[in-house]
């Protein structure tokens, strides 16, 4: 039995999900609103939901995709008691999450949210090119368009921040300087690009996808301003044998087997961006022929 | 600057980050009530989720060649 780990309005999941039932192998879908309860039934550890239950010992392999499989934890009256099973359901929850992580799997609940400045100092380490970045709270070091800031956050979403309102952060070029400070931000130098590349990282393997979005000015910045009416040219892509090593290295150091990773390619640099480990990939599984979900179902 | 980000920063006691001034905003029209007519999702048992895209798909190019 396959676990995913998802939410309930998650299309890649979905997907996915499609190729499993071709290839015959059972799955159970959590959806972010589930609150399990740990009980035990003959020796076995039985995980419980308002939608689902399972023991532990029948999952044979585990995706985590998004969301996160949450506990109920009980609360008791005398203090000393609560700080107590505290650390006892603590342990439990602790035990069932490496449990389920220990098994074939694809990423962990654990660590498949990144710390994006921490990222990019090991691809520097690992050899990989970053474009030279830097932290502040004011414009005294930013050139004019040749300096951008971007989010630091794994989305760029803020959701709900006006009624019926949600709000986005792409990538921006700062073309006029401002006085007074601000919290501390993330700049990072611009770089002129050929094209972005988007690569899929699966268990060692990298499949790309050049964007060419450097020519549509809606584009050209932050390929994700989508432009409907003419979408960018999104092509097949093979990067250097160098830079799929280094690529695999860099996964591997953070102990992920699968994520999607940005680069820039500018004249003969590829210029390493950001790391998602739970990013959409649906789009250029498409536009490439690379059936990404077919290659997940079959790993799982 | 976006006015909607002006009037949500300004709101704030403490300094947001710059990125904040280069908000841009999007709503969704789509109902996301899945007892609405106009809804695009559908209850799905087999696929395990309540948001099963009502719409056909239609195949790449790419993928009939």
């Amino acid at each position: 039995m396959i676990l995913i780990i998802s939410k309930n309005n998650e299309i890649t999941t979905t997907e996915v999900i499609k190729w499993l039932i071709v290839m015959n192998k059972k799955f159970i879908r959590v959806h972010e609103d589930e609150v399990f309860e740990i009980n035990t039934l003959k020796k076995r550890i039985l995980l419980k939901s308002y939608r689902n239950q399972f023991f532990i010992d029948e999952i044979s392999a585990v995706w985590y995709r998004r969301g996160g499989i949450v506990f109920k934890t009980l609360n008791y009256q005398n203090q000393a008691i609560d700080r107590y099973m505290f650390e006892v359901q603590h342990w439990l929850i602790d035990y069932v999450i490496k449990s389920l992580e220990g098994k074939r799997h694809i990423n962990k609940q654990s660590n498949s949210h990144l710390n994006k400045l921490l990222v990019l100092e090991k691809a520097k380490q690992i050899g990989l090119d970053v474009p030279p970045y830097f932290l502040a709270e004011d414009m005294e070091d930013v050139i004019i368009d040749q300096t951008i800031v971007k989010p630091i956050t794994g989305t760029p979403i803020v959701d709900h921040i006006q009624e019926n309102q949600n709000g986005i952060m792409y990538t921006s070029v700062i073309e006029q300087k401002k006085e007074s400070s601000f919290f501390i931000s993330f700049f990072q130098e611009k770089i002129e690009k050929d094209f972005e590349i988007r690569s899929f990282y699966l268990n060692g393997k990298v499949y790309s996808t050049a964007i060419i979005s450097q020519n549509d000015e809606k584009t050209k910045i932050d390929h994700r301003r989508y432009n409907s009416k003419i979408p960018n040219r999104n092509v097949r892509y093979k990067l250097p044998a160098e830079i799929e090593h280094k690529i695999d290295l860099l996964m591997q150091s953070l102990d992920l087997n699968s994520g999607s990773v940005d680069f820039i390619k500018s004249a003969d640099k590829f210029y390493f961006l950001e790391i998602n480990a739970i990013g959409q990939f649906l789009g250029m599984s498409e536009a490439c022929n690379y059936d990404l979900e077919r290659e997940i179902a079959a790993y799982l | 600057m976006e006015r909607k980000a002006k009037d949500v920063i300004i709101k704030e006691e403490n300094k947001l980050p710059l990125t904040f001034e280069y908000m841009e905003f999007f709503g969704s029209k789509r109902s996301d009530n899945l007892d609405s007519g106009s809804s695009p999702y559908l209850k799905c048992k087999k696929y395990q989720t309540e948001f099963h895209n009502r719409q056909v798909l239609y195949k790449a190019m790419t993928r009939m060649l």
